[in-house]
């Protein structure tokens, strides 16, 4: 880092234009950790060096911004004595009417800006809350089919008949509440989905290979099973997790 | 007067628009103190004026009025050489919009100007032992849900603010806009206020607060306004509702009482739409375990799979009534304030005894009585 730089860590206050008394304060307060042992870092030397320089800087713009402070007290105090700007001229009916016409352009410009952001905010939020509903939905669909297939045999070891009951009514164990259970079973759930999917894929993959493979060597040889529970699973989306964990050869895992 | 002062208001919108050119073009120094935008802005200056105007016969309540513009006045800024430029604008204004202006009018209105900027100026004067405005240093600024943020700020000199109290915030990053919020409560031996911020589509201060304000940000502040929440002299228990925005005030009053005389006992009820609105519960739950006397039921009034009690709030809490013992406190969005306030009085909750805040987005301000709502 050359002298000349700006350090990124410095805080975020400092650089925003905050009263310069404050922007004062914290870069007196600046100190910088030690960098992880097995991590570059910047020179501390050279970090050291620049913090001095700023504050320096700081030091001699503080003292300069009091003494020009001064000049413009000093100033003010005699202008009216030179008779500045003491009386004010009555401005035209023209001028008026050039200044009110230039002041409703910007309200007009304003209250188009903060309109079209209502707009956008409100249309988001909608999204938003649209999209959070869904996802509570499918949640709520997918624990509600777990529970179903497991209800009634919580010694399977598919990880959604842990909660042992139906949604809504689970258990605390472990000191979590009932919210924090729901919430890891969805959690768990998702998961679990997500990575039946990535291995289907995978396993589909790698079948479709092996049949190509040997369906040129040995048509007889190809596993019929396995062949129609591919073709037999939904496309894409919810359904799938249903035929998946129907046909029992996916294996589940937390 | 009167006559000519309608005469003005008659003309809307162009009125104001013409007294604030002038008043720019000849004290360019004035345009600074204003927002960019001057649309809020005019309606203000006429309502205000047509309130002082209204009161013109009845000194007793003019006076307070003025003293309170007067004093509020000081945030912006406002210094008393700028009265008589205002005066000079004003009777321009509205000599503009009169035809039968006359030389008695001239001297009838800059008599009444006259006055009425004296009372302003003493009544600032007076509050001169007070900041005009705090700069208050953003020490903690927490997102707790999609538009709602908890700030904590620390004026830097203490500012006094009871329970039910508002004060303007400005930042910098929205110059000269101002907008009321109530404190949810006073923190620590340095006083740093809580201010409960939620982001409004298209508001924006609210969504600078809520989004944008860092930790190391400077916000000034206003004095506080409007009449605390707690009425003097009672030490019935508290029915306290809250709905929405209505849980900062509602902190407040729940530490006023803790500070306060013991062994009033406090239910307080707080609502939201779903559970992401009751986005201070870590903190409901620890005052609730804090004060024996405290009780919290949480109310969530658009999602049946909440955790939280399901209703709709204001017959929620009418059903764990009768209330009739209590003084009763409800903030919040106006539908769920009206319809508590409704249902209280209807089960025989003396009126007097409740006191409801409405809390609607925009709030340009406090009016001029300085009521920050009804």
């Amino acid at each position: 880092m050359s002298d000349q730089g700006t350090p990124r860590s410095m805080p975020q206050g400092a650089a925003r234009g905050v009263a310069e008394d404050v922007a004062e304060d914290v870069t007196w307060d600046v100190g910088f950790g030690a960098a992880p042992l097995l991590q570059r870092g910047y020179d501390r030397g050279e970090v050291d060096a620049f913090l001095a320089r700023v504050r320096s800087e700081v030091g001699r713009l503080a003292a300069e911004r009091a003494a020009l402070r001064e000049e413009v007290q000093a100033l003010r105090r005699s202008a009216p004595a030179a008779g500045g700007t003491a009386t004010p001229v009555d401005p035209t009916d023209q001028a008026v009417g050039i200044l009110a016409a230039a002041q409703q352009t910007a309200d007009q410009y304003v209250a188009d800006a903060e309109s079209f952001s209502r707009m956008l905010a409100t249309q988001a939020r909608e999204q938003y809350e649209n999209l959070l509903q869904q996802a509570r939905d499918e949640a709520d669909e997918i624990v509600r089919r777990a529970a179903a297939r497991t209800g009634g045999d919580p010694g399977e070891p598919v990880d959604p008949g842990g909660a042992g009951s139906p949604a809504g009514a689970a258990v605390p164990a472990g000191g979590l509440t009932p919210e924090e259970v729901q919430e890891q079973v969805v959690y768990l759930q998702a998961f679990g989905r997500a990575c039946r999917a990535q291995l289907r894929a995978y396993l589909e993959g790698l079948l479709e290979d092996v049949e190509a493979q040997w369906g040129k060597a040995d048509p007889a040889a190809l596993p019929e099973g396995a062949r129609t529970s591919r073709n037999g699973g939904a496309p894409d989306g919810e359904p799938a997790v249903v035929d998946l964990t129907g046909d029992g050869a996916v294996p589940t895992r937390r | 007067m009167r006559a000519s002062f309608a005469k003005a208001a008659a003309a809307g919108d162009e009125a104001p628009l013409y007294f604030y050119s002038h008043l720019f073009l000849r004290h360019p120094e004035t345009r600074p103190m204003f927002p960019v935008s001057m649309a809020h802005q005019r309606d203000k200056l006429f309502s205000a004026l047509g309130q002082v105007v209204a009161l013109v016969d009845d000194l007793d309540s003019l006076v307070p009025v003025l003293q309170g513009l007067g004093r509020d006045h000081r945030k912006f800024g406002t210094l008393a050489a700028h009265y008589p430029a205002v005066g000079a604008s004003l009777l321009a204004t509205l000599r503009h919009f009169d035809d039968e202006w006359d030389e008695d009018l001239e001297r009838d209105w800059t008599a009444a100007y006259g006055l009425v900027a004296q009372v302003m100026v003493e009544a600032a004067d007076a509050a001169a032992d007070q900041p005009a405005w705090w700069d208050a240093k953003v020490v903690e600024h927490e997102r707790r849900s999609v538009d709602v943020s908890v700030l904590r700020v620390q004026p830097h000199a203490p500012l006094p603010v009871r329970a039910g109290q508002a004060v303007s915030v400005e930042t910098e990053l929205r110059p000269r806009l101002w907008r009321y919020y109530c404190p949810a409560g006073v923190h620590g031996p340095d006083g740093a206020l809580e201010l409960h911020v939620q982001a409004h589509a298209g508001g924006p201060v609210s969504s600078a607060l809520a989004l944008h304000v860092g930790v190391g940000d400077v916000l000034r502040l206003g004095p506080a306004v409007g009449e605390p929440a707690l009425l003097p002299g009672s030490d019935r228990d508290l029915l306290v509702v809250a709905a929405g925005a209505g849980l900062a005030p509602a902190k407040a009053l729940v530490a006023e009482v803790a500070a306060g005389t013991p062994g009033r006992r406090v239910h307080l009820f707080v609502g939201a739409h779903d559970d992401a609105g009751l986005y201070d519960l870590p903190d409901l739950r620890r005052l609730e375990s804090e004060h024996p006397w405290l009780t919290v039921t949480t109310v969530v009034s658009g999602d049946t799979r909440s955790t939280h009690l399901n209703g709709d709030l204001p017959e929620v809490v009418l059903q764990h009534g009768p209330w009739n013992a209590r003084d009763a406190h409800v903030a919040g969005d106006r539908r769920d304030v009206e319809r508590t306030v409704e249902l209280l009085t209807a089960q025989g909750l003396p009126r007097e005894r409740v006191r409801a805040q409405v809390f609607a987005p925009s709030r340009s301000g406090p009016d001029v009585g300085g009521k920050v709502s009804r």
